[in-house]
Order: C-alpha cells, then sequence, then structure tokens
C-alpha cells in the first residue's frame, strides 16, 4: 500500500499518536460545535500555521491539500450561488480545517503507533472475548486505505493527463472503485498468508 | 544445503483440483517438492502463482491435499505463516506499514511479540545486515527494488521454513536482481521462485514447467528451460492464423 508518510522528522513526529489523535478529536468537535465565522477563521489560520510549520516535509500531501482547497471552493461558490454566503465560508472552514488536521497526523505517525492507541483503547473488550488486535488493525487499516486511495488517484490521474492532456475528474471514478477493490483483495491475501488467515 | 533437521521438509501436493469460477486451473495436480531451490516456469496463465496461492493456503482446493513440512494447509492455516512465507509480484500490495522497521516488525506478530520487543527485533535485523540507515525510512522514498528487498527482509525476519517468490525479478534492474538472486541463494531455507527470467532458475537442481494446469516438464533446470525456450521459439515462429503483420503508421499530431 502506498503511503503519504514523511519520513523527514519533524517536532509533530515527536509527539505521541495517542495525543494526536484526542488533538483531532478535540479540535474537530470544536469546529463543529462553533458557527461563528471569526472564531472558525482564528482556529483555521493556527491550523494552516501548525501545518507550515512543518516545512518541506509536508510535500507528499500538497496535491491533496489543493484537491481539498478546489473542493472547497465548489462549495463556497454553491453557497454563494444559493444566496448564503457565510454559510458557505464556515463550511468551508470546517472543510479545510478538518482535513489538515487529518493530513497533519498521517504525514507525522507511524502506523504501529496508531495501532499501539486502537489497542489500548479496545483492551477493555478483551474481556468479552474480542479479538481486538484484529478489530485495531481493521480500523488502521481503514485510515490506510484512505491514504492509499489519495494515492492511487493521483497516479491514475496522471496517467489520464499523459494520455488526454486533461485532469481525469470524474471519470476515474469507476476505474478508481474497481483498483481499490482489487487492491484491498490482494491486501486481505498478503494479511492472511503473514498472519494465518 | 540442509533444511533444519525438526522439519520434515517439502511440500506435497497430492491430487489437488482447483477451479476459478467456471475454469478449472488444476486437475489432480500432484507434485512433491523436497528440492532446496526449485524453478517454477511457464507460460502467463499457465497456473504458478495459483500453485504458490495453495501452497499458503491462500486457495482452498475443490479436492486433494497440500501440506507444507507435514501441516495440512486447510487444517493448520495458524501455524502457515511460520512454516512458508509468499512474496507477491507487486511490493505494494504486499507492504502495508508506512516504514521499513514497522513493516519488518509487523511479520513477528504472529510470533505475539509485544509491538516494542518487535520493533527492536527489526531493527536488530537490519543492523546485522548492514540496513540499519533503512529502519525508519519511509517505503514511497524506496525504489522498486528495495521495496521488493524489504518485502524479501520482511519474509525473512519471519524466519518460515519454505519461501515462495512470485516472480520477483520482474521489475527489477540488473543490479536488483544479481542482488535479489544472491539473497535467495544465502537463504537457509527451502526456496521455490516462479519466474520469466530463466537465467536465475537454470542453475537450479530442480525446474517445473507447467503448462494449463499442468506439470509439461520437471527436472534438471538446464535441461528443462532450454527445452520451454524451444517450444516458445517454435511457437513464436509459427505465425498465429490470419495475424499478418501491422505496419507502423505516421503519428497524426
Amino acid at each position: 500500500m502506498r503511503s503519504l508518510y514523511s519520513d523527514r522528522r519533524t517536532w509533530l513526529h515527536a509527539v505521541p499518536a495517542g495525543a494526536k489523535l484526542l488533538a483531532i478529536a478535540v479540535l474537530g468537535t470544536a469546529f463543529f460545535a462553533v458557527d461563528r465565522p471569526a472564531w472558525l477563521a482564528a482556529g483555521a489560520a493556527a491550523v494552516a500555521a501548525a501545518f507550515a510549520s512543518l516545512g518541506p516535509s509536508v510535500r507528499p500531501a500538497l496535491r491533496l491539500v489543493v484537491s481539498v482547497s478546489l473542493a472547497a471552493g465548489l462549495v463556497a461558490l454553491f453557497h454563494a450561488l444559493a444566496g448564503q454566503p457565510e454559510v458557505g465560508l464556515v463550511s468551508v472552514l470546517r472543510l479545510m480545517s478538518a482535513s489538515l488536521l487529518g493530513v497533519m497526523l498521517t504525514l507525522t505517525t507511524r502506523f504501529d503507533e496508531l495501532l499501539d492507541v486502537f489497542e489500548t483503547l479496545l483492551r477493555p473488550f478483551d474481556r468479552l472475548g474480542l479479538k481486538t488486535g484484529r478489530l485495531a488493525l481493521g480500523l488502521g487499516l481503514m485510515l490506510r486505505f484512505t491514504e492509499h486511495f489519495f494515492v492511487q488517484w493521483r497516479r491514475m490521474d496522471d496517467a489520464h493527463r499523459a494520455r488526454t492532456g486533461r485532469p481525469g475528474g470524474f471519470a476515474l471514478l469507476a476505474p478508481l472503485t474497481v483498483r481499490m477493490l482489487l487492491t484491498a483483495r490482494r491486501v486481505a491475501d498478503a494479511l492472511a498468508a503473514r498472519l494465518g488467515g | 544445503m540442509t533444511l533444519p533437521a525438526s522439519a520434515e521438509p517439502g511440500i506435497e501436493i497430492a491430487g489437488v483440483t482447483l477451479t476459478r469460477g467456471a475454469t478449472p486451473v488444476f486437475q489432480g495436480l500432484s507434485l512433491s517438492l523436497r528440492e532446496p531451490r526449485i524453478g517454477l516456469i511457464g507460460d502467463n496463465g499457465a497456473g504458478k502463482s495459483s500453485l504458490f496461492r495453495l501452497i499458503c493456503g491462500l486457495e482452498a482446493p475443490a479436492s486433494g491435499t497440500v501440506s507444507v513440512c507435514g501441516c495440512d494447509v486447510r487444517t493448520g492455516r495458524a501455524r502457515l505463516p511460520g512454516l512458508v512465507g509468499l512474496m507477491f509480484q507487486n511490493p505494494d500490495d504486499q507492504i502495508v506499514f508506512p516504514t521499513v522497521v514497522e513493516e519488518l516488525a509487523f511479520s513477528l506478530s504472529p510470533a505475539r511479540l509485544p509491538r516494542r520487543e518487535a520493533r527492536e527485533r527489526a531493527r536488530e535485523f537490519l543492523s546485522a545486515r548492514g540496513l540499519a540507515g533503512w529502519a525508519d525510512r519511509a517505503i514511497e522514498s524506496l525504489s522498486q527494488g528495495q521495496r521488493q528487498h524489504v518485502c524479501l527482509l520482511a519474509m525473512l525476519i519471519a524466519a518460515p521454513r519454505v519461501l515462495l517468490l512470485d516472480e520477483p525479478y520482474a521489475s527489477l534492474d540488473l543490479p536488483g536482481q544479481a542482488a535479489l538472486a544472491a539473497d535467495i541463494g544465502r537463504a537457509g531455507q527451502q526456496v521455490l521462485v516462479s519466474t520469466h527470467v530463466l537465467d536465475h532458475v537454470r542453475g537450479f537442481e530442480r525446474v517445473v514447467w507447467i503448462e494449463r494446469g499442468a506439470v509439461r516438464d520437471d527436472g534438471e533446470g538446464a535441461r528443462v528451460c532450454a527445452a520451454y525456450e524451444a517450444d516458445v521459439r517454435a511457437r513464436a515462429s509459427q505465425p498465429a492464423a490470419g495475424a499478418a503483420p501491422v505496419p507502423l503508421r505516421a503519428c497524426r499530431a
């Protein structure tokens, strides 16, 4: 599976994965609880500053950020046309902040640190006889596939541009879905072979 | 080269029938694979990958049995990762973790080692091979050959008795191929390699040529490879009916 993790160390690499996940949970909830644009703008600016502080390590994810920005732009445009520019602004600030937080986690957190956190959180269910190790791996893989999804899309978009001179857009949706399903099966096979099914 | 004395060495495939959808892949295939180095050759779609999938329990035969070191692959799934490792054609399908050390440590999870200890073991394993600098590198920053190497290391650290390598040379440059061939040469395990790069298996004491799900030839590497090459040459010299050479067209751009 492809990934966006950056091995160029930053201050955020040293922060424990649990703290990062907690920050995302708290800030993510706060961004949705608050609806005053000025507060949201201040929060988004702080998140953007934190993102920028990672320096060149953010390079693997720049295209992802640009794609999210374009999507945010469309959302804003839609709301502006519908006569609700303020709703648009709030949506854009929330979308961008949440995305940047997620990207920062992905860029700077190793997968086994995330698994450690999930396993610790799921430990109480051990007593109920649940295989929490596998459950944690499942949750972690969900996050890994999101990353892989993006990297795969970027490669297909490059191929589309090389052949047609235009970005792929929605035309990539069906082939991307097929590709992802195939990847899911192969990864499942690799895991079954390594873990004993 | 000898296998550990404690192991009941080898792979036994007895009367295996495997169908995929409506297509039969193997019909009553039997093979006893005991030599330390075995090559698998044959056209694409002949059944080489399916054979590997059977051996590591990813495919269940409709009838017949497959056993590795005396362990039936259908009933002993949980023991299999300690007995047999499979390297897939494409490293991207196999590597789950974003850094090298995590990927190697993950191979130790069937051994139920605590994660921290597994990571330490992975670091030691890399250092012992002069690759300490790789531990914290992102997989994305490695070349295709290096990723393939990570897959091989991830398989070696689990120390299975049998290594299955599915077209490992397919996307490697020549130095990468030479390095992988040297690694295979050094491995203490039984190694099965499926490949189209025949030079890497020509020196093996045994090569099995698979054609449409059956063994077409089986024996000493140089002889079987030569027979396969002669067959391919004979087929290539008979143009398919109605296939006229296509003239090149000028670019219209």
